[in-house]
């Protein structure tokens, strides 16, 4: 059990391990109470989508169809993320509001510009274009995944029980 | 009206919130491309089982603006596909539903990259 040799190794690794971690989080270097980050995550959060509540309401007030304001209300808070993350407003807020600015599809849209902005200097194709997707690419892989995946298991759980689709 | 604003910002603040106590809570370092990775899975599951459509009655836009509704309109999408296509429809179903947000995401994010200088 207490392999001198083993136990060397597993030390070396968890010490390897800590620093990777602590270069990871150098940004975040101070803690904050929980209870602060989940109240500015909440009240960040709630904002961003009271605010497509808002647009929400004025688009239903123009007499378009309810999907349709949905859609339009939605790609007004990607303009903004995006246009925001350009100009560098957005990943201030996010250093406040934490899960209260990624979460919400504004976020989405940050994590699209934000990595291509830095990568800008490689080129449009090879770099911009390309780290486009450093972050929204695990989004769309999981999600696609993640929907074909439970689709198939309604499909099977449907031809097992009988069910129609 | 004014109690859809109020529903929108307690549920939409409030997944948010969620998320945020998963990214504290978390022993390991939570980047941001993994927290968007949960929450887009935690919608598709409560979708898959029929939940999150309350949720968007109920909330609106506090529903639809965090991403797990992307994740959701993506599990519709596959399920209203299946009913057009059968089995096919969990190839189609999922980005078509989902296509209006990622084009545009990818559109306005390129232009915003290449156009756009950050301030500071």
């Amino acid at each position: 059990m207490n392999d001198p040799l083993k136990e060397s190794m597993r030390a070396s690794l968890e010490a390897a391990r800590k620093k990777e971690y602590a270069s990871l989080i150098e940004e975040t270097k101070e803690p904050v109470p929980l209870a602060k980050n989940v109240l500015l995550a909440f009240v960040v959060g709630g904002a961003i989508c009271l605010l497509g509540q808002v647009f929400y309401v004025l688009l239903t007030m123009a007499g378009l169809a309810d999907k349709t304001c949905v859609t339009l209300s939605l790609l007004i808070l990607i303009f903004l993320g995006s246009v925001l993350t350009g100009l560098g407003y957005y990943d201030r807020l996010g250093k406040i509001a934490g899960a209260g600015s990624i979460v919400p599809i504004s976020g989405f849209a940050n994590s699209v510009v934000a990595p291509a902005l830095e990568w800008r200097t490689e080129g449009i194709v090879a770099g911009l274009a390309a780290k486009l997707f450093t972050l929204a690419g695990p989004v769309i892989v999981f999600g696609v995944t993640g929907s074909a995946l439970l689709g198939l298991i309604k499909y099977i759980w449907l031809a097992l029980t009988g069910g129609a689709l | 009206m004014w109690l859809d604003f109020f529903w929108a910002f307690v549920i939409g603040g409030g997944l948010c919130a969620l998320a945020q106590v998963a990214m504290d809570k978390t022993p390991f370092f939570v980047s941001s491309a993994h927290i968007l990775v949960a929450v887009v899975l935690f919608g598709e599951v409560l979708g898959f089982f029929g939940l999150y459509h309350h949720l968007i009655r109920l909330a609106g836009m506090g529903a639809a603006v965090p991403l797990c509704g992307f994740g959701n309109s993506l599990i519709e999408g596959v399920f209203a596909a299946m009913g057009r296509d059968g089995l096919l429809g969990v190839l189609t179903g999922g980005l078509s539903a989902g296509a209006a947000g990622l084009d545009a995401v990818i559109i306005i994010g390129f232009f915003s990259a290449i156009f756009l200088k950050p301030k500071g």
